[in-house]
C-alpha cells in the first residue's frame, strides 16, 4: 500500500510505518534532476561537438558550465531540453529519458518545468515587458491567453507583475521591449522564466553582452531566486569570477569532454583560466 | 610619363568581350529593332492619327455634368470601392493561413509548404483580367465576379509577401517560445506576427491600392464597377460621358494613394 507522509494519519499506522512516514525526505543532496550518460552530439555529419559527456545534477545545486568558444556549452544546454537531439548516449531529465520518438507534447511537458534563458534574451521586441513575461505561460493549458497582457487572466497578470518586481522592473511593465537596455531586457527574460515556477533554471551566458555591473546584477538576481525558491540552476559563463561566486559547482568542457568538475570553494580563478590556455 | 605609369594597373576602359558575348549582343539588338519596326506605330500612322486624336478629344469636351448621370457615376464608383474593399479584406483573411502554411521554418506542416507556395504563385502570375473573364464566365456578369477576382489577386500578392515577412521575422524570440513549450500556433501569434506586423500592414495597404486600380478596369470585361460604365460610354460613342468617368477615376485613385501614403507614414 503506498503511503505518503503528508496524508497518512500516524494514529492508524503500525510502528514500522510510522518510522517510514516520519523519515525526512532525502534533502542532503536532493533528487537527481539531470543525468547525462555518455552523450555524443554531432551536427549533421560533422565531427562530434560533444564526445561522451556524463553529468548528473541534483536538486538544489547551482552549477556553472565553462569552456572555450565552441566547446559545446550551448549545444549541451539545448540537448537538455530536446531542442537538440543527442546522437548517442542517454539524457534523463526529471526521471524521463528523452528519446528521438518523443512527440511535441512530451517535450512541451518537460519544458514546462524548466526555465530556459538564452544568451540573447529572445524577447519579442514590439511587445511590452509585461506581455513578454506572460509568454512564460504559453505552454500551459489555456496558454493562448498569455499571448498578450490585454487578454490575460487577472491572476496571471498579478503573477507577471510579481516576477517583474522580483527583477526590479515593475515600473517598466508597460514599456516595449525595444525600449529596454540590454541588462533590463535580460532581466525581463529571467522574469519570463520565473513566472513558470520551474524546478530547474537553465541559462546560457545570461551575463554576456552586459557591462560588469549589470552582469553582476543579473547573476545576483539569479542566485537570489535560486536560493530563495530552492531552484536548481545551471548556467554557462565566460566570466570566471561569476562561475566561482554564483555557483557552488563548476564544470569545464573542452573539446567535447568534461575536463573539470569540482566545488567552487576548492577552486581559484587561476585554476580555471589554465583551462583556456594550452 | 608619370600619368601613364599610375594608370597602368587600372582596369581598361572597355573590357574585352568574348565572341559569345558579342553574338548575344547582336542577337539582342536584332530582336529590339525587329520588334520596334513591326509593332510600334510608324511616323506616317502617327501623323494620320494626330488629327483623329484631336477630334476625339474635342468630342470629349466638355465633360458631361448632367446630375442624373453624375449620380449614376457616383453609384458605380461606390460599387467599385465596395468590390475593392470586400475583395481585399476577404483576400487578406484567406492569405494569413495560406502564408503561414507556406512560410519556410514556420509552417506547421513542412511537407506541404511548397503546395501552398505554388498555389500563391499561380494566383499571382495569372493576370487579373484573365481571372475576371473566368469568374464572369462562371458566376455571371456583375460585382460578384469582380470581388472574386480581387480576392484571388490579393491572395496572390499578400500570400507571398506575408510569408516573406514571416520568414524574415526575428528567430530568437521564436526559439525562446519554443523552449517554453509553446505550440506552433502560439509561436506564430506570440513572436512571428508581432515582429512581422509593420511589414504586413504595409503589404495590406498596397494590396488595397492595387485592388482599387484593378477594380476600375475589371468592369471592362463585365465584372462590375465603374469600368462597365466606361465601356458603355465608349461603345455608344458617348465621349463626354467617358471623359467625366475618366476624371472621376483619376480623382479616386489619387485620393486613395494619398490616403494610403499618409497611413503608411503614420504607421512607420
Ligand atoms: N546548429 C548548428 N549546426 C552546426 N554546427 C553547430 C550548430 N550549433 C553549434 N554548432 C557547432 O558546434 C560547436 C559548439 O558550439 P556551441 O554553440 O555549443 O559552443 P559554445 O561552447 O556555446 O561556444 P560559445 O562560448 O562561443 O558560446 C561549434 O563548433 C559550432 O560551430
Ligand atoms: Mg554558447
Amino acid at each position: 500500500m503506498p503511503l505518503s507522509a503528508t496524508k497518512a494519519d500516524p494514529g492508524k499506522l503500525k510502528p514500522a510505518e510510522i518510522v517510514d512516514a516520519l523519515r525526512p525526505a532525502p534533502t542532503a543532496r536532493g533528487e537527481c534532476l539531470i543525468a547525462l550518460s555518455d552523450v555524443v552530439k554531432a551536427y549533421g555529419n560533422g565531427k562530434p561537438v560533444l564526445n561522451g559527456v556524463s553529468i548528473s545534477v541534483h536538486e538544489g545545486e547551482t552549477v556553472a558550465l565553462i569552456g572555450p568558444n565552441g566547446a559545446g556549452k550551448s549545444t549541451l544546454l539545448k540537448t537538455l531540453i530536446g531542442l537538440n537531439e543527442a546522437s548517442a548516449g542517454s539524457v534523463t531529465v526529471f526521471g524521463d529519458t528523452l528519446s528521438r520518438r518523443d512527440g511535441r507534447r512530451q517535450k512541451a511537458r518537460l519544458r514546462q518545468q524548466i526555465g530556459f534563458v538564452f544568451q540573447h534574451h529572445g524577447l519579442v521586441m514590439r511587445l511590452s515587458a509585461l506581455s513578454n513575461v506572460l509568454h512564460g505561460k504559453l505552454g500551459q493549458k489555456g496558454g493562448w491567453r498569455a499571448l498578450h497582457h490585454s487578454i490575460a487572466p487577472t491572476e496571471w497578470r498579478a503573477e507577471a507583475m510579481t516576477a517583474l518586481t522580483t527583477v526590479r522592473l515593475a515600473d517598466k511593465a508597460g514599456d516595449r521591449a525595444d525600449q529596454l537596455s540590454g541588462g533590463q531586457a535580460q532581466r525581463v527574460a529571467i522574469a519570463r522564466a520565473l513566472i513558470r515556477k520551474p524546478l530547474l533554471f537553465i541559462a546560457d551566458e545570461p551575463s554576456a553582452s552586459l557591462d560588469p555591473a549589470a552582469g553582476h546584477e543579473v547573476m545576483q538576481t539569479f542566485a537570489d531566486i535560486a536560493e530563495k525558491t530552492k531552484t536548481t540552476l545551471v548556467f554557462t559563463t565566460h566570466d570566471m569570477d561569476h562561475a566561482l561566486s554564483y555557483a557552488r559547482r563548476v564544470i569545464a568542457l573542452k573539446n567535447g569532454r568534461i575536463c573539470l568538475d569540482a566545488e567552487s570553494r576548492d577552486l581559484r580563478t587561476r585554476d580555471l583560466e589554465a583551462i583556456f590556455h594550452g | 610619363m608619370a600619368d601613364h605609369a599610375i594608370t597602368r594597373d587600372a582596369p581598361p576602359r572597355i573590357r574585352s568581350i568574348s565572341a559569345l558575348q558579342f553574338t548575344a549582343f547582336v542577337v539582342l539588338a536584332a530582336i529590339v529593332i525587329a520588334s520596334i519596326s513591326q509593332v510600334a506605330p510608324s511616323g506616317e500612322r502617327l501623323a494620320n492619327a494626330a488629327p483623329r486624336m484631336g477630334r476625339l478629344v474635342a468630342r470629349m469636351l466638355p465633360p458631361e455634368t448632367d446630375p442624373a448621370f453624375l449620380w449614376r457615376v457616383m453609384e458605380r464608383l461606390i460599387e467599385t470601392f465596395q468590390i475593392a474593399i470586400a475583395g481585399t479584406v476577404i483576400g487578406i483573411v484567406i492569405s494569413l493561413p495560406i502564408a503561414w502554411m507556406s512560410a519556410r521554418r514556420i509552417t506547421p506542416v513542412a511537407a506541404t509548404a511548397f503546395l501552398f507556395k505554388g498555389l500563391v504563385s499561380f494566383f499571382r502570375t495569372v493576370p487579373d483580367l484573365v481571372w475576371a473573364l473566368v469568374f464572369v464566365a462562371s458566376v455571371g456578369l456583375g460585382a460578384a465576379a469582380g470581388t472574386m477576382t480581387i480576392i484571388v489577386d490579393t491572395i496572390g500578392f499578400c500570400g507571398r509577401f506575408f510569408a516573406e515577412a514571416m520568414e524574415d521575422a526575428d528567430k530568437k524570440p521564436q526559439e525562446a517560445l519554443e523552449a517554453i513549450g509553446a505550440s506552433r500556433f502560439s509561436v506564430l501569434c506570440g513572436a512571428v506576427i508581432p515582429d512581422a506586423l509593420p511589414s504586413m500592414v504595409n503589404t495590406a495597404l498596397f494590396a488595397l491600392e492595387k485592388a482599387v486600380r484593378s477594380s476600375v478596369v475589371l468592369g471592362l470585361v463585365g465584372a462590375g464597377g465603374i469600368g462597365q460604365e466606361l465601356k458603355v460610354a465608349f461603345d455608344l460613342f458617348q465621349y463626354r460621358n467617358a471623359s467625366t468617368i475618366i476624371i472621376a477615376i483619376f480623382i479616386v485613385v489619387i485620393v486613395m494613394e494619398y490616403l494610403t501614403d499618409r497611413l503608411r507614414a503614420k504607421l512607420a
